[in-house]
């Protein structure tokens, strides 16, 4: 291969380091509007009156909004296939709030200064309803109900009972878990707790809308979703779709957060009724506060295994917590089982998992997904089983980890929405991950391997590790196209609905294009997420955008280069049979080639004209999982519950790297934001529900000193069904520091924690919890 | 949301400040900025600044024989760098060393993190055992405080209207050794949740005298002092340090709030304490 796998620079990448690239807020309007929202300083409350006139008075301001001047349309905020698999629990505006943030009314004005005088003239009457501040709490008999409006429903046949503060729910079992545990020699069973947590975009979410001259609607827009928020904002303000266009421009970052819309409705909104081109910037604490976390969950886990460590029956059983509204609520809870459990094959298994409503902020996509808050629980009940048998951890998953040719019937069971699509194993490269990365932390077997060496006689050094996996794209749901044609000069536009938020995936895509096409990357001209413009893609999530937008080109390549071969065997009369593809000239046994420049011309200018194009789309009828083994060196203050990071190993098998430099740069991130959640990233609620960790004060994340040396390791494998043999390299890294850390202060000091951060805190009392007397 | 206009005034001169001060007298002082920009963030417009960073007066670390007077607007980083600072008050360096990030030790200065009166200013309790006097300068001429009689609680100083701090003095001594050790949410760019500076003087394998400050687990920096009173006369070893920790943890009551919560605070102080002499004396 001459371009893929190779680290070609980023297509944007010189326009980004000079500054020249636009962002959605490097767009301005003659005439702009500035667009904020004033939200709820209440848990749970009606709006008994709200008076908006003496804003719309105020010299300056174009639009206000609240329930009484929107339609009311049940819809979801999550940015996922058509129907959704979240529940239509919410409202552009309503007359209940359901947390502190949620949506009162909006304003647009000519500057901020007047948008915020302007909320400030908002006058509301709240009649405050009593709250639901805990998810153990709303499942209790008599809490009070947080959806009780008629008009809620569920756009799939799943359950959903608003009545008792459910959004979501499953269950499903293989086997028979009960006659598992009866053949089991050892039982554990804990339960662990995910906390709430949020994805910290250098890019707050942003969103710019106007009415253009033809009298449609343009959202530019901070979006992984360009395409679901067309279709989200035309079901909210009940337009047609051909009247919306949606454009992303470059992105700082979305980890699962842009997977949403969260600004698009009432920016649109605010921009048809002033008529007038509306910008609205989340502020960092509106980001906080009022955008989406990771739901926060209760995993219980119980697992039985024989003497020998082979494993009899687990049962997962997940109370997750989506906050005021269900966005999200049914699948990032089914992806607890889905891309955890088929790690480990076992004869009986049931997943079991319930998603509540609490007055909280709301929970959505985030990096993982699901798996991360899964992955902690099993990873950390496996480690508990490795010591209780007296086996090595890395022994105990080397006995009972998936490998090529395996297969789980949870693949076929849990599904998004649905049932699941029924899948074998192709490349596991996961044997190689671990031994690879249990050689580069200097693991030694034996059960445990605590180590000596520390600063002081107060300190104590462990290691920990876990095994993981992720998927790649949603099989039989996600669907993505590209669109390639060429040009005079033998140039392409390449055209994708992919969405790239800094990934890089404009860069893979051009790369793999280029490989198919026989030219340089830097001969496509990408062009990505125009709704206008370019073919539909679901957008970036679930993992997809290289799995499944890469095939989608290489499919499109393939028919163009098709189309060249043609043009130049009838040129040169040739055999198109025997033509190979050389840095843009078609070549045929025997000397004859014809270059690209000449087979353009030929289309466009000379005989039988016709533009050299293809579109072709791609679905998947799998979702091979990429495969991690993390380990972790820490040393433990014994006296101060401090925890210092030594050095971090993640082996990753993503099958083919199309760019090692990005592929790598998706771990080393992945792995900063799991050490960040594990260690210190913490959602902190007063007694009335309010974030008080709304800022970069309060809510930290690692600072460079904070980290340790970080290995990555990528382990070779092909993955047949992907592009090029590539998988999915982007979520599956931040799912590895919650379980490898708590392992590793387990091996260090007994202590097991089981509910994150892992501050000081939070140590010392669970080392003393460890250490007292029976 | 105000019309007003926000002026910003660079004083050359302390008198130009003070005048300036009576004029404004709801202007914000700028030293370095790090904590007062960071305060204002959202409404910078709606303040006059008088920004003191050109008072050539207030600048530059001066030696006596028997002190050291430390311009208000001496950077963390100056502190850091001096080494007549480091031989006679290394307790100072050591919490200069961990302000912030190397941006910030840049641009703070020790006035403003004493103006400032955070109980958990990193600068307070190392100041606060050196016996440090602060230099006000006024309308009718400069006076001296010693820094134990300055603070009033958070936030809160005997600063009057139209004064600022102009100097911090501390007598040189080499007889102390000493250690600032602190617990924070990460190592870098993070307040403190418990900070603790310690000197010690030894005569004979014993404890002559002892003097130790704590950050964050009062409305001010605060000394141990029934601690201090235990440990003169003492050896050192692992009983008196046991004894000590106690002590200690008895005598403070610290708050939970955002960053840590009380019952840790509180423990913490004794391990601080141990971590101060044995990193100093053993």
């Amino acid at each position: 291969m001459k371009i893929v796998s190779k680290s070609k620079i980023k297509v944007d990448g010189p326009g980004l380091a000079t500054g020249k690239q636009k962002f959605v807020d490097d767009f301005d309007m003659h005439g702009m509007l500035v667009g904020k929202i004033l939200t709820s300083p209440h848990a749970h409350a009606l709006i008994k009156k709200i008076n908006t006139s003496k804003a719309e008075k105020l010299p300056g301001v174009h639009a206000v909004l609240c329930y009484k001047n929107v339609p009311r349309v049940p819809h979801t905020t999550a940015g996922q296939g058509f129907p959704e698999p979240s529940p239509y629990d919410t409202f552009m505006f309503d007359k209940k709030v359901r947390y502190v943030g949620d949506r009162v009314a909006a304003v647009a004005a000519d500057s901020e200064e007047i948008a915020m005088k302007a909320i400030s003239l908002i006058e509301v009457e709240y009649k405050v309803l009593p709250a639901i501040l805990n998810a153990k709490d709303s499942i209790k008999k008599g809490a009070p109900i947080i959806h009780d409006e008629p008009d809620a429903t569920m756009p799939i046949p799943v359950p959903f009972e608003p009545e008792k503060n459910i959004a979501a729910a499953t269950d499903v079992q293989v086997g028979d878990i009960d006659k598992g545990f009866e053949k089991a020699d050892l039982i554990v069973e804990r339960e662990f707790k995910a906390h709430y947590a949020t994805h910290c975009p250098m890019e707050p979410h942003i969103t710019l809308a106007y009415p253009d001259e033809n009298g449609r609607l343009v959202i530019v827009t901070s979006t992984q979703v360009p395409f679901h928020v067309r279709r989200i904002v035309a079901q909210t303000l009940k337009l047609p779709i051909k009247k919306i266009r949606v454009i992303k421009p470059r992105i700082g970052g979305g980890f699962g957060g842009k997977q949403e819309i969260l600004l698009e409705d009432v920016c649109s909104a605010l921009a048809l009724k002033s008529n007038k081109p509306v910008k609205i910037r989340y502020t960092r604490e509106e980001e906080f506060a009022k955008s989406r976390t990771r739901h926060e969950q209760y995993v219980n886990l119980k697992i039985g295994a024989t003497k020998k460590g082979k494993l009899t029956s687990i049962f997962m059983d997940v109370l997750s917590n989506t906050g005021a509204y269900g966005s999200h609520a049914l699948t990032v809870a089914c992806n607890c089982g889905s891309k955890t459990l088929p790690l480990y094959p076992c004869d009986n298994v049931r997943f079991r998992a319930t998603t509540v409503y609490t007055n909280l902020p709301v929970g959505g996509a985030y990096r993982g997904y699901g798996a991360t808050q899964a992955a902690y629980a099993l990873e950390c009940l496996m480690d508990e089983i490795a010591y209780k048998l007296e086996i090595d951890p890395v022994k105990l998953r080397q006995m009972n980890h998936i490998k090529s040719g395996g297969s789980s019937p949870i693949f076929e069971k849990l599904g998004e929405g649905k049932a699941g699509v029924k899948q074998t194993i192709g490349s596991c490269g996961l044997a190689e991950c671990i031994t690879k990365g249990a050689k580069a932390i200097g693991w030694k077997t034996g059960g445990g391997c605590q180590v000596s060496g520390a600063k002081e006689k107060t300190h104590k050094r462990g290691k920990g590790m876990c095994t993981l996996m992720q998927g790649s794209s949603i099989p039989e749901i996600d669907m993505a196209a590209a669109t390639i044609k060429m040009n005079e000069d033998g140039s392409f536009n390449l055209l994708v609905g992919a969405t790239d938020l800094g990934t890089g995936s404009d860069t893979i895509l051009a790369q793999i294009a280029a490989e198919v096409l026989g030219c340089d990357e830097s001969d496509m001209i990408v062009l990505s997420s125009d709704t206008d413009i370019t073919p539909f893609d679901v957008g970036a999530y679930a993992s997809s955008t290289t799995y499944l937008s890469g095939a989608a080109v290489i499919k499109t390549a393939q028919k163009v280069r098709e189309q060249i071969i043609k043009v130049a065997a009838e040129v040169c009369g040739g055999n198109p049979e025997k033509a190979v593809i050389e840095n843009k000239v078609v070549k045929f046994p025997g000397g004859k080639k014809v270059s690209f420049y000449d087979i353009a011309i030929h289309t466009l200018y000379l005989k039988d004209q016709f533009q050299i194009a293809a579109t072709e789309s791609n679905i998947s009828h799998k979702s091979p999982p990429p495969f991690a083994a993390h380990f972790v060196e820490v040393e433990v203050d014994t006296e101060t519950g401090e925890v210092d990071l030594l050095k971090y190993v993640a082996a990753v098998d993503c099958g083919t790297e199309i760019n090692p430099k990005l592929a790598r740069g998706q771990t080393e991130g992945a792995v900063v934001n799991g050490i960040g959640y594990a260690m210190m990233e913490e959602y902190i609620f007063n007694e009335k529900g309010r974030l008080l960790t709304d800022n970069f004060f309060t809510y930290k994340i690692p600072s460079t000193r904070d980290l340790p040396e970080i290995k990555i390791i990528h382990v070779k494998s092909y993955e047949d069904s992907g592009p090029f043999g590539a998988k999915s390299v982007s979520e599956i890294s931040i799912n590895g520091a919650l379980p490898a850390i708590s392992n590793a202060i387990f091996n260090a000091t007994g202590a097991r924690l089981t509910e994150g951060p892992f501050t000081p805190e939070r140590v010392l009392k669970a080392i003393k919890f460890a250490t007292k007397p029976e | 949301m105000s019309n007003h206009k926000s002026q910003i005034f660079s004083p050359h001169f302390i008198y130009e400040c003070l005048s300036l001060m009576e004029q404004f007298p709801k202007a914000k002082i700028l030293a370095g900025g790090t904590d007062l920009l960071v305060r204002l963030k959202d409404e910078i417009n709606q303040h006059d600044i008088i920004d003191i960073s050109h008072l050539k007066e207030l600048k530059g670390i001066n030696i006596a024989d028997d002190k050291i007077k430390i311009g208000a607007l001496t950077t963390f980083s100056e502190i850091i760098e001096n080494e007549i600072i480091a031989e006679n008050a290394g307790v100072l360096v050591q919490a200069a060393e961990i302000v912030g990030s190397p941006q910030i030790r840049n641009r703070g200065t020790v006035g403003g993190n004493i103006a400032n009166a955070s109980p958990a200013g990193d600068s307070i309790p190392p100041l606060l055992i050196l016996e440090a006097e602060i230099e006000i300068s006024g309308k009718s001429g400069a006076r001296t405080v010693p820094m134990r009689n300055f603070f009033k609680g958070p936030g809160k100083t005997i600063l009057k209207k139209c004064e600022i701090i102009s100097s911090v003095i501390i007598p040189k001594n080499k007889d102390y050794r000493g250690a600032f050790v602190r617990l924070g949410q990460r190592k870098s760019l993070a307040i403190s949740k418990v900070s603790l500076a310690a000197l010690f003087k030894m005569k004979d394998e014993k404890i002559e005298e002892a003097r130790i400050a704590l950050g964050a687990v009062a409305p001010t920096v605060i000394r141990a002092s029934k601690t201090e009173k235990f440990l003169i006369g003492k050896k050192l070893n692992d009983e008196t340090i046991s004894e000590a920790k106690k002590i200690i943890c008895d005598e403070v009551s610290p708050i939970s709030d955002i960053r840590s919560i009380a019952e840790y605070r509180k423990e913490m102080c004794g391990e601080l304490l141990e971590q101060a002499i044995t990193r100093q004396l053993f």
